[in-house]
């Protein structure tokens, strides 16, 4: 029953959310046609004990995409920020976005 | 125009509902139809947009994806960091006046009214109701009056206004068209043991 | 009716004014408002009130709690009829109706109880070593005969007539328990502005101080207590309420029993509520649980907690016992003695330490009451009911068997071998407890963040201390509330005595047997009739770990989770294995604390609201033509229009046909619609799909094809080109949802520079898809404003005009090969506009058709749909490896090149036709070649297969199915229906080789029907291949 602080709206209940999987991968350029980068953004997965970014859908909430880091041990959330951003976390406080 | 059929068709009946009480606890309200028109940016720009609804709408565009700001009978509510919905009764063709002057560089628009089914819920026992499925907090303190929220009530989702109101808590909740119904028939169930009552369609 | 013939004469939170009469095994009695089940047959004399789970013994009222191994109960009847219910947590209602359990013919005379006899077959492990090797076998044989000996109550088959609801409700803090801890934490907290909830299991708050013996002092503080609580506005009191579970982010599932103290909930009442609570800090005032000491046949109905006795006699005005003897190795058992003893009772103290305070031991003989001293029950003695105990001396610091010292004549014995603090909450959060030797008690570990404890969870006994501590984390959760403002109100110590409540344990877990007698059973976990025998059975075989032996014996596995059991059973093994019990180690609380039944967390969700429903803006419409339903995802489809007397093959067939002959008219808004706008959308299309449509033109349209990143085909649909930076994009109705999310997830994570807006609009548009020869005559007839030649819209255009004062967008796009268009209408005119096209359609011979025969429409023409985009095949799986731009990368461009992928040997798609006239054809059947087929011989006397091409043998291991076909075929079908047009089944399939194996005839094979089907392969293309009939 994780709760996690959307940016956009605020500490929100897991059901509103869909798991995206890893985002500690970068998805290769388009034009980059090496299967080997490519299977290893797909294929290759880190399953660390402790923190670990992962992308989070806020689907039934603004539809932004999330990379919250998470303790997979204690499930604690340790940072929330938008996917699309890539400067520092916000450490789960609501930002305003005007 | 043909008419606007409602989502909720056969199974919406006016009359009272569940436990009789002396007071309603819930009431229960198809709205008529919205104008609900999308506004999408992009974050470069968006500062500027917000500006111009601001100067040619004279609505303030809120700055956080909870609050609601209405002029009129126009509210914007911000639905996701660069995208709005205006929510417009007669007004609506001011705002698409107003939208058709953006070009695709500075905002899209698109059309959502026939998408959702707008149920407005009052009496003593809204917030209770509304919690049986919806897991936001709807106390004073965390859920003022023109604030709103999106999320999911029994697996649907939905956004979920509040009202201001002078007469008790007042929610609208915008239900995806196609799930209106079995949210209507959840809705029903949930408030029966309340008591209260269905209003006629305004 | 009988006599209330152990009900005092005053006292106790009871209501003699309201006499409630139930049933227990169809016998009638009566109690009083304020009963639980328990104390209303302990109040008429009824003792024995079950049979142990494995052996049968008789078995009493043990506890007055939620800890009650031993009084599980059957309530009710018919389709409300529960079983494995403790007696003590039920709330006595008129008409109740209860039934003991896990025997027969009768309670008293058990046709199973020889069972005990042989307990010794039946010791820890036994299925273990009874089941394997060379007996498995038997397990068969005897495993209905085993599972009806032991067991408990069985279910009802019924469907559950009552309602549940679920809840969501969030505070500031979150109060378990209303002691008196419980409620000072809440009424501090209150007081501070925060907003509490208080959760209490019983039916009225006031926790251990119901069961206090009657003074005016501590009953009047909770008075005042609970009325300064119900005064605050801020302060929610939630009764009859478990807190079950505590998760995640401080969220707490409770259980709410809204109706069960009833006989069936009032009209529109749920049964029970599940709430969820988000709370910012929780208290945990859960207080403790008694524990008993483990002697010689510890288990018979007269034996029970002393706390027990305490709170029957006080609570509830019951004498459990005339005569008794509490037996005990702490000073807290004396409040009993002396309370039983003011009942009325003959007590005797039997007292394991050498000493006991001098205060202690002149209140105790003031009362009137006989204290031995060094002295254990070696055994109790009787045969339905305790009649005496047999005392032994014993030394504590070295507990040996010795003789039978005495006996003392009793019905009721009275146990306390020390108390442990409910922790259950606090262990959920990964918080293990620690064994504090002083006490005796598992003691709260590292308090999880945002927790707290108080009182007798936090190891209190004195009501002044209990308070006290109350306070104190009422405060803490106000700071740490940022409430800090001074907490208003009276001292809520005020006009209480200083506390002067001793405990002074010293351990004994277990009684060694009197020596000079047979060796009774020694029950440690009751429930489940887990003896001190099968703890050192199970040490004995290496099972030391406490989560081993929990796993060998199934101690602490019942539905009361050892709340009794489990720290005798840490003692135990500490002692034979001679460790402190700190460093034995504790097993893993895990939710929930108490059983919640399946109702309850299913909530709402059954029946009609098993899940959402999907509806089309003319679902309604279908549903009055009387059309067939059918399920997709969420979505609720026309399946097929019957006419009366016509089957479902009837009814597609026939509109299948029709719509290749004239024209048909079909509902296709569940397919995913999507709003795709912004500088970049072409570019970003471009990316998606793997066809190109950067050239797309304005005002026509594209079938396209996305795959996943790894390269396999994710979705299909038709994009159309509205205006400059604006497209309409069409998915499957399956992958509707998937595909949003995953443009999302381009736009936001990788592809960030572009400039482009997705939206789903599925719910804004009705679309119907009008198709056949005649469409366009029907079209023209609804849509007057569009000019529908082929040059002013060609295949694959896209216009925008009106059906009357509908606006409409039509596409002239076919999934049936015929000439067809989707038109598309704001929803709410949806079904307006699909009357219209209905009663135009009357003179161009209109068909309504649904799925089925859209499916069939599509598969004549090889067009792939879901059982085909199953998430396994490729493009050039699918006979669309063409599609695939070589001038562009796109998303899954790099991996579908991969070796798997391109393996030249992967099933291709396929048509499949039937060899014969006979046979059935099955989606899901399997593909085999016919030169690989063995076939069965006995030359050797035992089944063998012989491969008919190379003369290979293997066992026979597949009985039934008969195919001679092994393993995983080199195909499957994946598709099938009736052809109206070729008159004959045909279907789509996968195949290893694909088209190179035209002609050839191969296995289709269904073992789960044991089906072998002749199939020949043809091209998917059945119907007009050349694609004349779309311009038709």
């Amino acid at each position: 029953m994780l709760r996690i602080t959307c940016p956009y709206c605020g500490e929100r209940d897991y059901v509103e959310f869909g798991y995206g999987g890893d985002a500690e991968n970068t998805m290769p350029e388009l034009s980059d046609t090496d299967i080997g980068r490519w299977a290893d953004y797909v294929f290759f997965r880190n399953d660390p004990k402790g923190e670990h970014a992962e992308f989070w859908h806020h689907q039934h909430g603004c539809r932004q995409w999330l990379r919250v880091v998470r303790n997979t041990v204690t499930h604690e959330v340790i940072s929330v920020r938008p996917a699309s951003e890539t400067d520092a976390p916000t450490q789960g406080k609501q930002v305003e976005v005007a | 125009m043909a008419d606007i059929r409602s989502a909720l068709g056969s199974v919406y009946k006016a009359g009272p509902l569940g436990t009789p009480r002396d007071f309603p606890g819930v009431t229960l309200q198809e709205q008529s139809p919205r104008n609900l028109i999308q506004l999408s940016g992009w974050p470069d720009s968006f500062g500027a947009i917000c500006e111009s609804i601001a100067a040619r709408l004279g609505i303030r565009v809120p700055v956080d994806c909870l609050t609601v700001t209405t002029h009129d009978d126009v509210s914007i509510l911000r639905v996701g960091p660069t995208r709005l919905w205006f929510v417009c009764g007669a007004s609506s063709a001011r705002v698409r006046a107003f939208t058709e002057t953006l070009g695709a560089g500075d905002a899209v628009t698109t059309e959502i009214g026939h998408s959702r089914t707008v149920l407005r819920i009052t009496g003593s026992e809204a917030r209770t109701v509304l919690n049986r499925g919806l897991p936001i907090d709807l106390d004073d303190r965390a859920f003022p009056e023109n604030v709103f929220a999106q999320s999911v009530i029994h697996h649907i989702p939905v956004l979920v206004h509040r009202l201001p109101s002078s007469d008790g808590p007042a929610f609208d909740v915008y239900v995806s068209r196609e799930y209106a119904v079995s949210f209507w028939e959840w809705l029903v169930e949930a408030a029966a043991p309340l008591g209260g009552r269905i209003l006629e369609s305004a | 009716m009988t006599s209330q013939s152990h009900r005092l004469k005053t006292g106790g939170h009871i209501d003699r004014s309201k006499a409630i009469s139930f049933r227990f095994d169809g016998r009638a009695y009566t109690g009083f408002a304020g009963d639980t089940l328990a104390s209303a047959l302990l109040a008429n004399g009824v003792m024995l009130v079950g049979r142990s789970f494995k052996y049968h013994r008789p078995r009493g009222i043990f506890t007055a709690g939620i800890e009650e191994p031993n009084a599980l109960v059957t309530m009710r009847s018919g389709a409300r009829h529960e079983p494995n219910l403790p007696a003590t947590k039920i709330e006595l209602y008129d008409g109740l109706e209860a039934f003991s359990q896990n025997r027969w013919p009768s309670l008293k005379h058990d046709a199973m109880s020889f069972v005990d006899l042989f307990s010794k077959a039946f010791a820890a492990g036994f299925y273990y070593k009874t089941f394997i090797g060379p007996t498995q076998g038997s397990w068969m044989l005897y495993e209905k005969f085993i599972r009806k000996a032991a067991g408990m109550g069985d279910p009802t088959t019924q469907p559950d007539p009552d309602r549940y609801e679920k809840a969501n409700a969030f505070c500031d803090l979150l109060v378990v328990g209303s002691g008196a801890s419980g409620l000072a934490s809440a009424i501090t907290a209150g007081r501070a502005g925060l907003r509490v909830i208080l959760v209490e299991d019983d039916a009225v708050p006031g926790g251990s101080l119901l069961a206090a013996a009657n003074d005016p002092k501590s009953a009047g503080w909770l008075t005042a207590a609970l009325a300064e609580l119900a005064a605050l506005p801020n302060v929610k009191v939630m009764t009859r309420t478990c807190a079950f579970g505590a998760y995640d982010a401080m969220t707490f599932a409770l259980l709410e029993r809204v109706s069960d103290h009833q006989k069936v909930p009032a009209p529109h009442q749920p049964r029970q509520r599940y709430w969820r609570v988000r709370a910012e800090r929780a208290i945990l005032a859960t207080g403790m649980i008694e524990r008993p000491i483990v002697f010689g046949n510890n288990d018979l109905p007269g034996v029970m907690l002393a706390s027990a006795a305490r709170t029957y006699a006080n609570r509830h005005a019951v004498a459990p016992g005339k005569r008794v003897v509490v037996f005990t190795n702490n000073d807290t058992a004396y409040a009993a003695a002396r309370d039983l003893r003011a009942a009325g009772a003959d007590v005797a103290v039997v007292d394991a330490r050498a000493r006991i305070s001098a205060a202690l031991a002149a209140q105790t003989t003031a009362a009137g009451i006989a204290v031995h001293l060094g002295c254990a029950v070696g055994r109790a003695n009787g045969g339905r009911h305790v009649r005496s105990v047999d005392l032994v001396p014993i030394d504590l610091r070295n507990p040996q068997r010795s003789r039978i010292r005495q006996r003392l004549a009793c019905d009721l014995l009275a146990v306390s071998g020390g108390w442990t603090p409910t922790l259950q909450l606090l262990g959920q959060r990964g918080s293990k407890p620690v064994y504090d030797e002083k006490t005796a008690m598992l003691a709260a570990g590292k308090i999880p963040e945002g927790f707290d404890i108080a009182g007798g969870a936090a190891g209190e006994f004195d009501l002044t201390a209990k308070i006290e501590s109350g306070v104190r984390a009422g405060l803490a959760a106000a700071a740490a509330c940022d409430q800090a403002q001074a907490a208003q109100g009276r001292s809520l110590l005020e006009g209480l005595p200083a506390g002067t409540t001793t405990f002074n344990i010293e351990p004994l877990w277990l009684v060694p047997h009197p020596l000079n007698t047979r060796p009774k059973k020694r029950f440690v976990d009751l429930q489940h009739d887990v003896g001190a025998d099968d703890i050192e059975l199970a040490h004995r075989e290496g099972y030391v770990s406490v989560e081993h032996l929990k796993r060998y014996t199934t101690l602490g596995m019942a539905n009361d989770q050892g709340k009794t059991s489990n720290l005798n059973a840490l003692g135990i093994m500490a002692g034979i294995r001679g460790r402190p019990i700190g460093e034995v180690g504790t097993t893993t609380f895990r939710p929930p604390f108490r059983p919640v039944s399946i109702g309850a967390l299913t909530g709402p969700e059954t029946g009609l609201h098993f899940r959402p429903i999907r509806r089309s803006p003319m679902h309604d419409w279908h549903l009055a033509q009387g059309a067939a339903i059918t399920t997709t995802g969420l979505w609720q489809r026309a399946w097929y229009f019957p006419r009366p007397g016509e089957s479902k093959s009837d009814a597609y067939i026939r509109e299948t046909a029709k719509v290749r002959q004239s024209v048909g008219l079909t509902d296709v808004s569940s397919l995913g619609k999507i709003d795709i706008q912004g500088p970049d959308a072409a570019e970003f299309l471009n990316r998606v799909y793997v066809n190109g449509f950067l050239t797309l033109p304005v005002g026509r349209a594209r079938y396209g094809v996305m795959l996943r990143p790894d390269g396999i085909v994710m979705d299909d649909g038709t994009t159309s080109r509205i205006s400059e930076h604006h497209y309409f994009m069409t998915t499957t109705t399956a992958g509707a949802g998937k595909v949003m999310s995953h443009l999302e997830y381009l736009l936001q994570t990788a592809w960030t520079d572009l400039r482009v807006h997705v939206t789903s609009v599925t719910g804004q548009w009705a679309g119907m898809a009008v198709a056949g020869p005649r469409s366009r005559e029907l079209l023209e007839k609804v849509i007057t404003d569009i000019d529908f030649s082929d040059d002013a819209l060609p295949f694959m255009g896209v216009c925008h005009g009106h059906a009357g004062d509908i606006p409409v967008r039509v596409l002239r796009i076919s999934f049936s090969g015929e000439r067809a268009y989707e038109v598309y209408a704001a929803a709410g005119y949806g079904q307006e506009l699909w009357q219209r096209f209905h009663d135009q359609g009357k003179s161009c011979d209109l068909v309504v058709y649904g799925v089925e025969a859209l499916g069939a429409l599509r598969i004549e023409k090889g067009h792939v749909a879901g059982g085909e985009l199953e998430g396994r095949t490729t493009l050039a799986d699918l006979g669309l490896g063409k599609m695939a731009s070589t001038r562009k990368p796109f998303l899954g461009s790099a991996l579908m090149q991969r070796q798997g992928l391109t393996d030249p040997l992967r099933p291709q798609l396929v048509g499949l036709e039937l060899a014969a006239s006979e046979g059935t054809l099955r989606a899901g059947a399997i593909l085999c070649d016919p030169a690989t087929r063995y076939s069965r011989s006995f030359a050797n006397g035992s089944p063998t297969l012989v491969n008919n091409a190379s003369g290979a043998s293997a066992r026979d291991f597949t009985p039934g199915n008969g195919s001679g076909h092994m393993g995983h075929g080199i195909g499957f079908v994946s598709s099938v229906t009736y052809s109206p047009e070729l008159k004959r089944n045909i279907a789509l399939g996968f195949l290893s080789g694909g088209m190179a194996r035209k002609g050839e005839q191969i296995d289709a094979v269904s073992p789960l029907n044991g089906e072998l089907t002749k199939v020949r392969v043809t091209s998917p293309h059945f119907v007009d291949p050349e694609g004349e009939r779309l311009h038709g």
